[in-house]
């Protein structure tokens, strides 16, 4: 079953020889670890889209929809921290970006809602390329500052601008609107009357957050991803792997602001006034906490980080006012005894099946592999099972390659 | 038939030390060419040079005709040059599989909205990059699981992984930083195997290497260093009869270690970053 | 014109002083120490509580008891630093820079708020403050104060120079900078010297604490995070590591800063130092004073 590789790969002057064997199929069912965590997420879909159902009340509706625009943001900032490995201190820059634009647009220019769609997504690209462009060179530490007064940039300017209506913000941001009808107006579905704006932006929540999610797990396991984590790594090993470090980091960055607009557009909706002061560096800091103490590179870390950086303080009023204090000190303890995070990227799940190591073939033919010690140890190699490929059984065979 | 690679002239300098001081040499497709000399004789400065970390001073390298110099190390691997790391640079928190997959970077015919989208071209790319990957990992010999993370590997394992990864990269000329470094005779017979396999699939290879013994079966052809200086270029027989190349290696104890705290000078003042390692480490030749 | 050139000498002293910290942290084990605006943030406030425990202070004795007052401080504020980097950047010391940085976030967010939990939100009025007299020179309104400050200000970056050029510890900071696995090998004990330089560049910006406390008046606890975020672009302009440079980056962002306010209007005043960052970093990220570095791999 040889994949089409012209179609699959550029052309180039080397080619690997057919591997020896045949690799088994990677675990799958609820049993094995992609599989239990689909299964994970498609409960936790299910039970946001009942919860309503169960709770019903304006105050429980419209905390969730902050959870599911602070998730949001978490996994955007988990491309940029946690895959890419740049600390990002002005973060909520991008928010303030996604709010501003699609608010200005709705408002001052009376576009509908989903018009400011594309207009943030476009806008967001922008400000990653405008602030990544110049500071994406520089070393990691330089970089956290120089995005901190990136940050702090934006904040000030829209509190001097007119257009943004300087400390005060705007209000009145409109709501969702398609031709007539809005989601003012409720909708009848199968006997059902959905009312109520606040539970229309709770949905329209669930489905940002979930395509961020689902969206943000599918880039990190494909060649992006695997880009993002090698500059990660070894910035210099990366570039040497034929990896344009730059454009890299800069898609990290791209695909962290998108993230952080669409975020601040729901947010700017549900909440229809946006201010600078929802866009201090207290937030940027926030979220890092969350994706830091969730755990960085890790989807369900960062989902457990945001929850819980959003919803302690509704849940303790208690702590709200030490939340500060304490996310401090969990910071600097995380940092120093657990630094991969509540969930760590790497986790595997005890009660999961494990996942069982590749078997050497018997008839590999040891010597020609350039193999170590190994090869001449005779015995050794009777105690592997057969292989999968016949083509294995030949020496000369992997000496084929395809250029 | 014209080189593959041809470094005229080149020239590194570290403020005032001369790190690489007027080297030249041509490395054909399919050749092994070994680069020796003592410690801190400027042999990995002129590999960063070559695969673009560095830049000289002045000097010219051409890659299959074309001048490399002020390239970016990316292009110059895309071009078809891959190099390895003296201390062994894998990416750690990457399994086996996804650090050789990482190289197949550039190869990869996947976009952006494929990856989102799960498009059959994403499939089809994923599926052949992870089987030129396990291709690449069979053809080095690995044979531990290529799910774990590189870490958990032993340090000869680790090396194999980084040639399957420079391999991957799909290069015309392959760059080996002391790829004998910490292994033990049995691997190192290994390693001299496989790098011959490697050449006969028509890759030019340069490699640094302290071995002699390794270098002297190996190579066809050994270009010494000494002080950032060429002082030899020739076959293994040439250069063991080479009075100068004796009298740089044998001749000076002294010279040795001078040269050691040269570059310990040189390092503490152009780099704030690392400390000394590899060359100014003491590793005897 | 010569008041904005004075106004600017006053804010400069005090981001010399806090970047000097910034800048000896950077140049011995490569951490910005993002906590260190925080710093001179306890200085004032350590200012403040010896001082409300005093009761009041004569307008007469204010100069000499503020001297006082601020060796007290400087010693305080020292201590906490070495505690700081004891508990939360030693166990650190060989975990990537990421690590590291996020700890000295969290380390910022533990003194902010931990001094917001014991002094409140609001900001508090420092209970001595100096006499605003002022006379003539050359044009310039200056207040003796201020005159106080300065000349505090540059004792106190001639003792540090001192000590690290001339003095036995001062030689051990420069080697580990250069390379700390060799200065350990020299028998420098590399702990000890971290902890000094942590010492002394937490001391400084608790002395320039103190006198901001005393110079405006009034204290809150997140006053250290702007002038924190300054005192870096201070030490980058004049090239993080370089001592001489963070004193010349200081003065430098506070004169830039006082005619860019001028002229742009002080509600940018900040969007405009943070400008100067970016620009530096990005077309000299060595700064003015800074060695070239070329990045070794």
């Amino acid at each position: 079953m040889a994949p089409q590789l012209d179609l699959a790969l550029k052309h180039a002057p080397l080619r690997a020889p057919a591997p020896l064997f045949e690799r088994g199929k990677p675990a799958s069912g609820p049993r094995s670890q992609p599989g239990f965590m689909k299964l994970l997420g498609a409960l936790a879909f299910a039970f946001l889209l009942a919860l309503p159902f169960i709770d019903a009340s304006a105050y429980t509706i419209s905390i969730a929809t902050s959870a599911l625009i602070y998730v949001m943001l978490c996994m955007g900032l988990n491309v940029v921290v946690g895959y890419a490995g740049l600390l990002d201190l002005g973060y909520i820059a991008f928010f303030a970006v996604g709010a501003y634009v699609s608010g200005i647009l709705t408002t001052v220019l009376d576009w509908p809602m989903w018009a400011a769609v594309p207009a943030t997504i476009l806008a967001c690209v922008l400000a990653g390329i405008i602030i990544g462009g110049p500071t994406l060179r520089l070393r990691s530490d330089y970089l956290a500052i120089v995005t901190l007064g990136f940050g702090e940039i934006i904040r000030i300017t829209a509190n001097n601008l007119d257009v943004t209506g300087g400390p005060s913000g705007i209000h009145g941001i409109p709501t969702w609107s398609f031709g007539d009808w809005s989601f003012r107006d409720g909708l009848d579905l199968f006997g059902l009357h959905f009312s109520g704006t606040v539970l229309f932006y709770y949905f329209v929540a669930i489905v940002v957050a979930t395509v961020g999610i689902v969206g943000v797990g599918r880039l990190a396991r494909g060649r992006m991803g695997r880009a993002w984590k090698a500059v990660r790594d070894d910035e210099d090993a990366a570039e040497a792997m034929g990896i344009n470090t730059y454009f890299t980091k800069i898609s990290a960055y791209i695909i962290g602001a998108v993230w952080a607009g669409l975020a601040g557009q729901l947010m700017a909706t549900h909440l229809t006034a946006i201010s600078p002061n929802s866009f201090h560096f207290l937030y940027s800091a926030l979220i890092l906490m969350a994706v830091v103490l969730g755990g960085m590179g890790s989807t369900p870390g960062v989902i457990i980080g945001g929850l819980f950086v959003s919803l302690a303080p509704e849940l303790l009023r208690e702590f709200a006012e030490w939340r500060y204090l304490i996310f401090g000190v969990l910071l600097v303890v995380v940092m120093i005894f657990r630094p991969a995070g509540l969930w760590p990227a790497t986790a595997v799940l005890p009660w999961l099946r494990r996942h069982k190591p590749q078997a050497w073939p018997a008839t590999a033919p040891l010597e020609s592999l350039g193999g170590d010690d190994r090869a001449e140890v005779g015995p050794a190699a009777g105690a592997r099972p057969a292989p999968a490929d016949p083509r294995a059984q030949d020496p000369a065979d992997d000496g084929e390659v395809r250029r | 038939m014209s080189a593959l690679l041809e470094v005229r002239d080149l020239h590194l300098r570290f403020g005032g030390v001369k790190a690489v001081d007027g080297l030249s040499f041509d490395v054909h497709e399919g050749e092994i060419l070994a680069v020796i000399g003592p410690n801190g004789a400027g042999k990995t400065s002129a590999f960063n040079c070559i695969s673009g970390f560095y830049r000289p001073t002045s000097g010219t390298i051409d890659f299959e005709g074309r001048s490399i110099m002020r390239v970016l190390p990316s292009t110059i691997t895309r071009r078809g040059m891959a190099r390895t790391f003296q201390n062994l640079r894998l990416f750690k928190e990457m399994t086996v599989l996804d650090n050789v997959k990482t190289a197949m970077h550039a190869n990869l015919r996947e976009g952006f909205f494929d990856t989102l989208l799960h498009t059959p071209r994403y499939r089809r790319a994923e599926e052949a990059c992870a089987r030129e990957a396990q291709g690449w990992l069979d053809f080095v010999g690995f044979e531990g699981d290529e799910q774990l993370y590189v870490t958990q590997l032993p340090y000869g394992e680790q090396r194999r992984v980084e040639i399957a990864r420079a391999l991957a990269t799909s290069p015309k000329l392959l760059l080996l930083d002391e790829p004998a470094a910490g292994l033990n005779y049995g691997e190192k017979q290994g390693l001299m195997r496989l790098i011959r396999k490697i050449r006969d699939l028509g890759v030019g290879i340069v490699l640094i290497e302290h071995d002699m013994g390794l270098v002297m079966d190996l190579a066809e052809r050994i270009v010494v260093l000494n002080y950032g200086k060429e002082i030899a270029d020739g076959t293994p027989a040439q250069i063991k009869a080479d009075p100068v190349v004796i009298e740089a290696y044998l001749g000076a104890e002294d010279d040795e270690a001078l040269d050691d705290t040269t570059l310990t000078g040189m390092v503490a003042t152009v780099d704030d970053e690392v400390p000394p390692s590899g060359d100014a480490g003491g590793r005897s030749a | 014109m010569m008041q904005l050139i004075w106004n600017g000498l006053i804010v400069g002293s005090f981001y010399s002083l806090v970047a000097l910290g910034y800048s000896m942290v950077y140049g011995i084990i490569k951490l910005l120490n993002f906590a260190h605006g925080d710093i001179y943030m306890l200085g004032a406030f350590v200012g403040f509580l010896v001082l409300s425990s005093f009761g009041g202070i004569p307008a007469a004795m204010s100069i000499p008891a503020l001297l006082v007052i601020l060796l007290l401080a400087m010693v305080v504020t020292g201590l906490i630093g070495v505690a700081i980097e004891r508990v939360a950047y030693r166990p650190l010391r060989s975990s990537p820079r990421l690590a590291v940085l996020i700890t000295a976030i969290g380390v910022s967010f533990t003194l902010e708020y931990g001094i917001r939990q014991l002094f409140g939100p609001n900001p508090r009025a420092f209970p001595v403050r100096l006499s605003s007299e002022s006379f003539d020179v050359l044009g310039m309104r200056v207040s003796l104060s201020q005159l106080v400050l300065v000349v505090v200000a540059a004792v106190l970056m001639f003792v540090l120079a001192h000590i690290v050029e001339r003095t036995r510890e001062g030689r051990a900071m420069r080697a580990i900078a250069l390379d700390p696995q060799a200065a350990h090998l020299m028998g420098v004990n590399v702990n000890r010297v971290i902890a000094t330089v942590f010492f002394i560049g937490s001391a400084l910006a608790g002395a320039a604490g103190v006198m901001a406390g005393a110079y405006y008046g009034s204290i809150d606890f997140l006053m250290g995070f702007v002038i924190g975020l300054k005192a870096f672009t201070a030490a980058v302009i004049g090239g993080i590591g370089n001592l001489y440079g963070a004193m010349l980056g200081g003065l430098l962002l506070g004169l830039l800063e006082s005619f860019g306010a001028a002229w742009l209007g002080g509600e940018w005043r900040d969007v405009f130092s943070f400008a100067i960052l970016i620009v530096i970093l990005t077309f000299k990220p060595t700064g003015l004073l800074g060695a070239r570095v070329v990045e070794r791999m």
